[in-house]
């Protein structure tokens, strides 16, 4: 038998949180690889009951200080929901460009500075910047401009102020949001070329088998809205997340694990977006996902680098098409009567599927909460992730092949703080 | 040589707005949200001054100019909920961006709570401080001869 090896990694960077990764090797086999997050709970969801409904669009946008929208946008339409209302179509497409804007900072934030460093060697995307500082200085120039979206939008850049349940406090006048136009215009060639940078780098060759699961809209690249659909071939409306997902408490981790109710691991993301929807992305997209080499349906978690460049652009492009159509609606906000009842609500985060569920009283206060992140239905698949690319290269010494497991958890982007916080590895080879 | 002034903080926390007033006043940046692109504020050989509050055991409204390396968060980041101001520089400077200099105007603040109202101590600080941004921030410095803020450089001032 081999004998024991043991790694230990202080600290894992470049993910938002804090946590560990406990990955055992006996015999030659992986027999364990434990994504540990020690980071205490949050109670968000307790801290929800009893207040009034018009409050989890702020205070669920603190779960997260890259993803507010999403959190806000979910619960808005989870009570929308409860309550039976829609809100206006103008409204919607308001939505979407405040979503456009953060997945675009979030994107280019994790593509510049915390993945592109582990395929081009460096610690970290400062010492990355000194020797690719066009690349770089670009990109923090495409993600200002998702900054500036959401400022101009929501009101501020980070935790956004301006979304409630029916839509906006305040829309903006066309003049505020014409600002953005040249930005835009200028930003998706700057995108396009940030594309062909990433899909230059060596990606392990590796593909995951887990079912993926996102959002689909009819009408366009599910951001905002949708039905629940999966690689299974899974199609329900969202308020039938909770019969076909549930979370389980594991023993190693602070916060919950998903899977499908039948036990299967499953992932949420980029990638499952791209492999399920990739069709609607826009023709110019589409076109460079093909000059870069990345086909229609792509299983290798690595690539997610790629396929966020191409979001991020697809997101630019639907910015510029708002604010370009865009007149000010006649009303910020349809009036909401509360009424007891349970709500659903599901958007695409940046880092996938987001869910929230509400059960709401007569005179709108919250009885009972459920927020699932999407960090949180990937873990297992993070987990299997990790075990399964371990146990194909465990010829690599054991320096590579921590260096290649912490990859493989970034791969997903997690943002432990949204599920709970990351990152010590140790590898115990036996 | 260009003053680029970068006011930090948040409008909605009482005294931690003062870094934005100020900024705002001047015709400077007032910056909100993450400090990732806070390099592109600046141009290579600008002279860079940010203020912004800052918790000290002096009394409210002291202004102290402190040096960069001097304010807390110095450390790598491990994530980008963490990236203090030490490395937007750091992360500015690997870009080429190396401005002439930078200076932290800090203004010691009390009252932070959601809503609070700016103090009074505070927002008389930050007029001093606008008139001497807005002369150009030269040495002459607002509150020469008053006691050190936190013995962090000869120009600390109360």
């Amino acid at each position: 038998m081999t004998p024991e090896r043991r790694i230990d990694v202080p600290i894992l960077a470049r993910v938002e949180g804090e946590g560990a990764l406990h990955l055992r090797i006996e015999g030659g086999r992986v027999t364990d690889a434990h994504l540990q997050i020690y980071e205490p709970p949050r109670f968000f969801e307790g801290l929800l009951r009893g207040r009034p409904y018009d409050d989890p669009v702020d205070i669920t946008s603190r779960i997260c200080g890259i993803c507010p929208v999403a959190y806000q946008l979910t619960a808005a339409r989870a009570l929308e929901a409860a309550f039976g209302v829609d809100v206006d179509p103008e409204i919607d497409r308001l939505r979407r460009l405040l979503y456009c804007g953060e997945w675009i900072e979030s994107h280019l934030l994790h593509i510049a500075l915390l993945h592109a460093p582990d395929f081009l060697g460096y610690d970290d995307g400062i010492a990355m910047a000194r020797d690719h500082r066009f690349e770089v200085e670009t990109a923090l120039a495409v993600k200002r401009i998702g900054n500036r979206i959401i400022e101009v939008l929501g009101g501020r850049a980070i935790h956004p102020v301006n979304v409630r349940v029916g839509g906006f406090h305040r829309v903006p006048t066309r003049d505020e949001l014409a600002v953005l136009a040249p930005e835009l215009a200028w930003a998706a060639g700057a995108m396009a070329d940030l594309v062909r940078w990433t899909a230059t780098f060596s990606f392990p060759d590796f593909e995951q088998t887990q079912d993926q699961v996102a959002l689909r809209d009819p009408d366009a690249y599910a951001i905002e809205r949708g039905r629940v659909v999966g690689s299974d071939g899974l199609d329900v409306a969202v308020g039938h997340f909770p019969d076909h997902f549930v979370e389980e408490q594991v023993a190693h981790s602070s916060a919950l694990h998903s899977r499908t109710v039948d036990g299967r691991v499953y992932c949420v993301g980029p990638l499952a977006r791209y492999n399920l929807n990739g069709a609607q992305l826009s023709a110019p997209v589409r076109s460079l996902a093909d000059e870069v080499g990345l086909a229609p349906v792509c299983r290798n978690p690595f690539k997610s680098i790629v396929v966020r460049g191409l979001e991020a652009l697809y997101a630019l492009e639907e910015a510029s098409a708002i604010v370009e159509d865009y007149r000010a609606p006649a009303r910020p906000h349809v009036e909401i009567r509360p009424r007891a009842g349970v709500g659903h609500g599901a958007t695409e985060a940046p880092r996938g599927l987001l869910y929230q569920g509400y059960e709401v009283a007569d005179d709108g206060t919250i009885v009972t909460a459920r927020i699932v992140p999407p960090t949180a239905q990937n873990q297992a698949a993070m987990e299997a992730d990790v075990a399964a690319f371990a146990q194909r290269n465990l010829a690599l010494a054991d320096e590579d092949l921590q260096l290649r497991c912490e990859q493989v958890i970034r791969n997903y982007d997690p943002c432990i703080s949204c599920s709970t916080h990351f990152l010590r590895l140790t590898v115990d080879r036996r | 040589m260009n003053l680029v002034v970068i006011g930090l903080g948040n409008d909605d926390r009482g005294d931690d707005a003062v870094g934005l007033e100020v900024a705002r006043r001047v015709g400077g940046h007032a910056h909100v949200g993450d400090l990732a692109d806070l390099a592109l504020a600046w141009g290579p050989g600008d002279r860079v001054v940010i203020v912004d509050a800052v918790e000290a055991a002096a009394p409210s409204g002291t202004v102290g100019r402190l040096r960069p390396e001097d304010v807390a968060g110095g450390r790598a980041p491990t994530s980008t909920h963490g990236l203090g101001l030490p490395a937007a520089l750091a992360l500015a400077r690997a870009l080429g961006r190396v401005p002439a200099s930078v200076e932290v105007v800090g203004i010691v603040g009390r009252a932070f709570g959601v809503g609070a109202p700016m103090s009074a101590a505070v927002a008389d600080a930050r007029d001093r401080v606008v008139v001497w941004l807005a002369a150009g921030g030269g040495t002459s410095w607002p509150d020469e001869g008053r006691t050190a803020l936190v013995g962090t450089g000869p120009e600390a001032v109360e």
